[in-house]
């Protein structure tokens, strides 16, 4: 089980809030409405669905151990 | 066992391929792309990478080679000639291959005008489409859009942005309309007029030369480049009739063993070619495939940008009475409201901190 570190690229994020769906304890949308994490790594795998699900290619999710992108 | 055979290498197909991978199957899986490039994204080609900001490697879903190492056999440049639903096969270009389930996502393509087909008459589907509309469009190019649907309308914008003069002509009486419905449909007529580009609404084309467009009642439109935008058509013909592939809310088709799924699939009598439809709709069928059925039944969604504006929508705009309209030209949010009252779609422009509470909104009005 590997940790993944996720960032947001806030230029990109529509508030769409799919990545709230897939992966609830990680993500989260702020006042503006963009989506905010709530911790910057987790070994939850359900963040890979969520980088998958953004329609804006928001989120990256990489491998903390190798620094390879995940998602 | 055969395994998976998916036709079209676009999100839909892609996506289901990842997520039957994902879901820790060994089955074989093949994606059969009739393009040369690897899976990507499409929403780009109308904006950033027309404009140039985003280039050809910033469109791909995976880094190249990526499908591969996660043993899904890629087939690209390969259009399927034919399906055979008795001895499950399909025959692409030097071969057949067998297939125990298979997924049709073969998308859209561009409609096309009649007898318009000269050299620098463009539509926009594929990378190679706009690979050839950004070589096209230069600063003081003279570009008329036929069609003010929201890719003619994105490429208008970023074309206006790259200092193109630009005309849009329009059979309806206002941008947007069968969508977005008149009044929003004026209103963003307004914004597309400030920023500078002529519109011909309810304007019907007499004739194309290969350099004007000759609109009924006597006005000619001179161009350097036509970009004829006038709507896509489900490449269904593999499986089924002009109207796209019949499916559940699974993906399954009237065939055994055959989904389909994205842009050419026609969930429950309703063909939608949204981002994220094709991608809900993939995982649907990915999931029914690996035995653990989860049916696609999210809200509508989808995203436009163009002239300043990011215009979002969640819903359809069906069945409504009137549009309960706030804000203006800059930033506003109309909700499309039926006899009862309740809203069946809600439109945002440059307002991304409404969305989740439309999306709530409209979750549980359905």
């Amino acid at each position: 089980m590997s940790t993944h570190l996720i960032q947001i690229d806030r230029s990109l994020c529509s508030g769409f809030g799919s990545c709230l769906k897939e992966a609830p304890t990680v993500f989260a949308l702020d006042g503006d409405g963009l989506a905010t994490l709530l911790v910057a790594e987790t070994a939850d795998e359900a963040v890979l669905a969520a980088a998958a699900s953004c329609p804006m290619g928001a989120i990256a999710v990489f491998d903390l151990e190798t620094g390879q992108e995940a998602a | 066992m055969n395994g998976v055979v998916i036709i079209g290498a676009g999100l839909a197909g892609a996506r289901c391929a990842e997520a039957l991978r994902a879901g820790g199957a060994e089955i074989p899986i093949t994606l059969v792309g009739a393009e040369h490039a690897e899976p990507y994204e499409r929403p780009a080609l109308s904006k950033g990478f027309l404009a140039g900001t985003l280039a050809e490697d910033d469109l791909f879903l995976r880094p190249p080679g990526s499908w591969e190492d996660r043993g899904i056999d890629l087939r690209l440049g390969s259009p399927v000639e034919h399906i055979d639903l008795r001895r499950r096969t399909v025959v692409v270009s030097g071969g057949e291959l067998a297939w125990s389930h298979l997924v049709v996502a073969t998308g859209t393509r561009a409609r096309r005008l009649p007898g318009v087909d000269f050299r620098n008459v463009h539509h926009l589907r594929t990378l190679d489409d706009a690979v050839a509309l950004r070589a096209a469009v230069n600063p003081g190019t003279r570009l008329v859009v036929i069609g003010a649907g929201f890719v003619g309308a994105e490429v208008a914008s970023t074309a206006a942005g790259l200092g193109a003069h630009v005309t849009i002509i329009e059979a309806e009486a206002a941008p947007l309309a069968r969508v977005a419905g008149a009044e929003v449909g004026h209103l963003l007529a307004r914004r597309w007029r400030a920023e500078g580009v002529a519109l011909h609404l309810g304007s019907q084309i007499a004739r194309v030369t290969p350099d004007r467009v000759e609109i009924v009642g006597g006005q000619t439109v001179p161009y350097d480049v036509l970009l004829v935008a006038i709507g896509a058509e489900p490449a269904s013909e593999l499986l089924a009739g002009a109207g796209g592939i019949p499916t559940d809310a699974f993906g399954r088709t009237a065939h055994d063993g055959v989904y389909a799924c994205g842009d050419v699939a026609s969930l429950e009598g309703r063909r939608v070619e949204h981002w994220t439809s094709a991608s809900g709709q993939a995982a649907a069928v990915a999931s029914t495939i690996l035995g653990s059925p989860r049916p696609y039944a999210d809200t509508p969604y989808f995203w436009s940008d163009q002239f300043g504006l990011r215009l979002q929508m969640v819903g359809t705009t069906t069945g409504w009475s009137h549009v309960e309209l706030d804000g203006d030209s800059a930033s506003f949010r109309a909700r499309y409201v039926d006899l009862e009252g309740k809203a069946v779609a809600v439109l945002l422009a440059n307002r991304a901190a409404e969305v989740a509470a439309a999306r709530r909104e409209l979750a549980t009005a359905a």
